[in-house]
């Protein structure tokens, strides 16, 4: 987090990915990303239910500090149901910038969707959503 | 980047959850505090428009009402509104608006009258295209 006093940024970054998966590797030699199992959409026999869950998001033009929050939503009752915060701190506006949340088992407490807001100095920029749907079984006879 | 979330050991994935292993006992490591806390306050400020035409470089500010169970959002600066069964609904309402709005008084900007003549000025310091 951003010691008191620091002076936030007022530049509004632009995010231009935001996906959810289930994982999300740093090649250790080349800092590359590698999104496993991207998703939308989640099947389950019965709710609630949980479930671990990564995410990942890019912004670019982004200079100074920011408070990053990334929060898990259920759409439908407007709460939060996790969330993760952290401080960002930019000083080339030309970078682009990675970063990816492994969550851990997240709630998922009834059918319907749920999105991952990004929340940068209190400035809304976008989310990505995921679906939740009770798991059709296949009855035989 | 440091969270405030516990790091997972790596795990085998599935989008096809099987069971409803206790789950209360495992979530109070990830959220102190926060369970059941509203997603968005009754005024935000807006930093996105889900148009990849338009980037925000100034964020708008957005209020948030409830009216006949529907959410109602409203940017008071631009007079432009959003509306859903839900605040997302709502909010991505409100944001094809706002770029609907841009490029209608982009493309009329020599024909306004002075309230969207100042709507426009307003819209056009803070969108802008990429």
């Amino acid at each position: 987090m951003l010691q008191e006093g620091r002076q936030l940024s007022q530049i509004v970054p632009l995010l231009v990915a935001a996906l959810v998966c289930d994982t999300a590797v740093d090649d250790p030699s080349t800092g590359k990303k590698s999104l496993i199992g991207i998703f939308s959409t989640l099947h389950t026999f019965e709710f609630p239910t949980e479930r671990p869950i990564s995410f990942y998001f890019k912004l670019v033009d982004a200079e100074g500090d920011y408070e990053i929050d990334v929060r898990y939503v259920q759409v439908a009752t407007g709460q939060v149901l996790a969330n993760a915060k952290g401080g960002l701190k930019s000083t080339d506006r030309h970078a682009q910038l990675e970063l990816h949340l492994p969550f851990p088992p997240v709630p998922i407490p009834e059918e319907g969707i749920y999105e991952f807001q990004i929340w940068a100095n209190n400035v809304f920029l976008g989310s990505a959503s995921i679906k939740a749907e009770r798991f059709a079984q296949q009855r035989g006879g | 980047m440091v969270t405030e979330i516990r790091q997972l050991s790596e795990q085998k994935s599935s989008d096809i959850i099987v069971k409803n292993p206790r789950l209360m006992e495992r979530l109070p490591v990830m959220l102190p505090g926060l369970m059941a806390h509203l997603a968005v306050p009754e005024r935000f400020m807006l930093g996105g428009l889900r148009d990849g035409r338009l980037r925000i470089v100034e964020p708008i500010e957005v209020r948030q009402l409830v009216e006949d169970n529907q959410f109602v959002l409203e940017a008071e600066e631009l007079n432009e509104f959003g509306f859903g069964e839900n605040l997302s609904e709502a909010i991505a309402d409100l944001q094809c608006a706002i770029a609907e709005l841009y490029f209608t008084l982009d493309a009329e900007q020599h024909r306004l009258g002075p309230d969207l003549a100042a709507v426009w000025d307003t819209l056009s310091r803070k969108v802008n295209k990429v």
